[in-house]
């Protein structure tokens, strides 16, 4: 019994480290050490019940070892700062009014379309729509409206923005399926100081011409350039 | 705080069940090692010992059900079967037969308990 005990501490640290280290999008909606709890739980509950030869009790002193390390991180979470962000990290900035953190994006192994993806799912078309933009701990995404500014203007119709260049890097499947010609691009990029197009993180164009786009370490621009491509959508 | 106190219960319920779970198998697998040795000592010296023999078996039995609680079943579903196998050994007088197959129930009457204890190497 108390080697169950102390196995499934062990199981369940190794496999919460392991989930700690895969980062927040692994998690879906729960706190890291729920993620484990569900994952083990499934298992441990199955293991006795279809296997005769096995106690019953192994069974349940597992699940109430689960128990148990989960009412002990619960509490841990709450009762202190620093060892509720070991347990369950920290929510992390991915726009600020800096625009996008391409360290944070880094580190969190998403890429600009992910981001793009959730952006949409959340209601918004472009990144300068937001003011922050958060990966929450349990993995979701939160994204904080910019509030308008006194008398500006409503974009004449839904923006829908395609990104055009990924890490200095053109798209080009995006830019020939719409018509764009990379000149233009290139010299609004070196008309706001880029070298190159490696100096450019990201950039998007939405259908009214709105161009984003964002130099290596360096605040986002917003251009409205009209331009539409040879093929408006 | 109510929430505490259940874990502080259940921690209780499993370290107090676990070491009381470890003394219970010891103590039994003991007992049973012990009168095993005495009958395979009677055996070595060619007496038939198949009557305390026979009264282990039974009181093995009765152990056995509620032993499957704490140990795997298949660790212990031989046992039976090399004691009645022994039994039948020295009914025929097959004394180093019967000597053979109790110093093989013996280690692992012996072992189990091992097994299943509290150890480094244990629970890894």
């Amino acid at each position: 019994m108390l080697l169950i005990f102390i196995r499934t501490i062990i199981i369940f640290a190794i496999l919460f480290l392991v989930i700690r280290l895969m980062g927040k999008r692994q998690i879906g909606e729960m706190q890291p050490f729920e993620f484990v709890i569900t994952l083990l739980i499934a298992e441990l509950a199955c293991i006795p019940m279809a296997d005769l030869s096995i106690p019953i009790g192994f069974g349940i002193i597992s699940i109430l070892t689960l128990f148990v390390m989960h009412q002990v991180l619960t509490i841990g979470e709450k009762s202190s700062v620093l060892i509720g962000r070991l347990i369950s990290s920290k929510p992390s900035i991915i726009i600020d009014s800096n625009g996008i953190n391409f360290k944070e994006l880094k580190r969190l192994n998403i890429s600009i379309n992910e981001l793009q993806e959730n952006l949409r799912i959340a209601g918004y078309s472009n990144f300068d729509e937001i003011e922050y933009a958060l990966l929450e701990t349990n993995g979701k995404f939160s994204f904080l409206k910019k509030q308008p500014e006194e008398g500006e203007k409503k974009p004449p119709k839904t923006p829908l923005p395609v990104c055009i260049v990924e890490e200095g890097k053109y798209k080009e499947w995006e830019l020939e399926k719409l018509g764009f010609d990379k000149e233009f691009f290139e010299n609004l990029f070196r008309e706001h100081g880029a070298k190159s197009l490696k100096d450019i993180e990201v950039a998007t164009i939405d259908n009214n011409g709105k161009v984003y786009f964002q130099k290596k370490n360096s605040k986002y621009v917003v251009v409205e350039t009209g331009y539409a491509g040879r093929r408006p959508w | 705080m109510k929430s505490t106190f259940v874990l502080l219960g259940v921690l209780a319920l499993i370290l107090v069940s676990g070491y009381l779970e470890g003394l219970y198998v010891k103590s039994k697998f003991g007992y049973f090692e012990e009168n095993l040795a005495k009958i395979i000592e009677k055996t070595d010296q060619k007496q038939d010992d198949s009557e305390n023999l026979r009264q282990l078996l039974e009181w093995w039995k009765g152990e056995k059900l509620i032993m499957h609680a704490f140990v795997p079943h298949n660790e212990i579903k031989d046992i039976d079967g090399m004691m009645v196998k022994a039994g039948q050994f020295i009914n025929e007088g097959f004394f180093v037969l019967a000597s053979a197959e109790l110093k093989k129930l013996h280690d692992m009457v012996k072992a189990l308990p091992e097994n299943y204890s509290f150890s480094f190497g244990n629970i890894f």
